[in-house]
């Protein structure tokens, strides 16, 4: 899609004013639902996103059971007040998609051996959408895992970047995302250094690829960082008691 | 120990060769790393890391943890229930609740057929006593039996009534291994 608005100044400056290798204002908080196993809220730019993990439970339909692992069914929904114009609810083409390549990055950071015939399930909601909502969506999944204490190898973060008027920006916004040239989401195993989910919407030539495949790794690494700071706030206070517990364990033992 | 010992899914812990992968912990290249967010423990005398978790954790039925259980099918031999809670839990069951009661499980006295102790629909509370290969309960002990029971004339809950349950709605009598406190659990509160 062409158009006449100029998304990148003379310069380097965005529509928004940011630079080509800044994200958005993220910000994450761990465990708001009361009945969810696990959850995560997360703000990334205009996008709200809610992510809440429910399980291992038995899995249901019993036929989809795997009797030597579990199965991870991630449930990415957009709110119909979620977009301008009202979307049509309920799962459509594009959010079939989401969800299962949500699902299969899930499969690969969490133990699922250990929990074998059951289901986990994370369902994920976007309230509020504005570009990047996968990368939003498998961020507060991470999150949301972790909280509900699912054992996993690895902490799972997205982060996109794109092109925009033959510039390679990291993060696409709402307009850039729309006006631009390219769209790569990319989701990372940042400990053992995996990609685990990695679309591509547009065209990049081979050096513009490697060059944003880049700069989302970069910004994935800049997440993890922001989604562990969550977690981490939202159980300081647990950590105190637990502390003083330390203290006293060794004198003990001996 | 440190201070502030808290880790994170995936951060290395120790190695193979110096402790053995514990609870909350897995191993990857001879490196036992942490897989759930929490404080790190070494249990000195069996040589185990251990990850103390922050978050709740999934629930998994261990050997003698006491549960609540739903009659599902009863048989002259053994009573085949579905756990539906674990005592001192909050998170519902990960895996298999499907489980029997063994006619030799079910009291200290001979029982002969199974069937006429528990009638289906019934919550007991049981204790596991094995898991693998497949979930056995007992409700021997003293506070194990029956906290529920359906009238299986009117389906209406039985009341008890000196040691004896009555329904209250067509009077019908009947017998249980009943727990001591049967009729007066909350179970909405466990």
């Amino acid at each position: 899609m062409k158009s006449d608005i100029k998304l990148i100044d003379g310069h380097g400056k965005r529509l928004d004013g940011r630079k080509a290798d800044e994200l958005r204002k993220i910000k994450i908080e761990a465990g708001v639902l009361h009945r969810a196993d696990g959850s995560c809220y997360l703000e990334w730019g205009g996008n709200k996103v809610l992510a809440a993990v429910y399980g291992p439970r038995e899995a249901i339909p019993k036929h989809t059971q795997n009797p030597l692992k579990a199965i991870v069914n991630a449930r990415y929904n957009m709110a119909s007040f979620s977009v301008e114009d009202r979307k049509r609810p309920g799962p459509d083409r594009r959010s079939v998609e989401i969800s299962k390549v949500i699902s299969e990055a899930l499969e690969r950071v969490i133990l699922i051996e250990q929990f074998p015939r059951t289901m986990i399930n994370v369902n994920i909601e976007v309230l509020d959408a504005e570009a990047g909502t996968r990368c939003a969506g498998l961020t507060a999944a991470g999150v949301a895992l972790a909280d509900a204490g699912i054992p996993m190898i690895d902490i799972p973060v997205a982060c996109a970047a794109g092109k925009i008027d033959g510039h390679v920006v990291l993060d696409l916004g709402q307009k850039e995302d729309n006006f631009g040239d390219a769209d790569l989401p990319l989701g990372l195993a940042p400990r053992i250094n995996e990609v685990i989910l990695l679309q591509m919407d547009g065209h990049l030539t081979m050096d513009e690829f490697n060059k944003a495949f880049e700069l989302a790794h970069h910004g994935c690494l800049v997440v993890s960082e922001m989604q562990k700071k969550a977690l981490l706030e939202k159980y300081e206070s647990v950590v105190q008691p637990e502390e003083v517990v330390q203290d006293v364990q060794p004198e003990e033992s001996e | 120990m440190k201070k502030n010992n808290v880790v994170m899914p995936g951060d290395q812990l120790s190695t193979s060769e110096e402790l053995l992968p514990g609870d909350g912990t897995f191993e990857e290249n001879g490196i036992i790393r942490a897989s759930r967010m929490g404080t790190y423990h070494v249990d000195e005398k069996y040589k185990r890391a251990k990850v103390q978790p922050l978050t709740s954790i999934p629930v998994i039925l261990r050997k003698g943890d006491i549960v609540l259980a739903r009659i599902a099918v009863t048989k002259p031999s053994m009573i085949i229930t579905d756990i539906i809670h674990v005592i001192g839990k909050e998170r519902s069951i990960s895996g298999e609740t499907n489980s029997t009661i063994h006619a030799s499980e079910i009291s200290q006295s001979y029982i002969k057929d199974a069937s006429t102790e528990y009638k289906v629909g019934d919550i007991v509370r049981a204790q596991i006593i094995q898991v693998q290969p497949s979930i056995q309960l007992t409700t021997k002990g003293r506070e194990l039996g029956a906290i529920k029971a359906l009238c299986t004339k009117c389906r209406r809950p039985l009341v008890k009534h000196d040691n004896a349950l009555e329904c209250q709605n067509c009077g019908n009598k009947e017998r249980r291994t009943i727990a001591p406190d049967y009729g007066n659990v909350d179970i909405k509160a466990l």
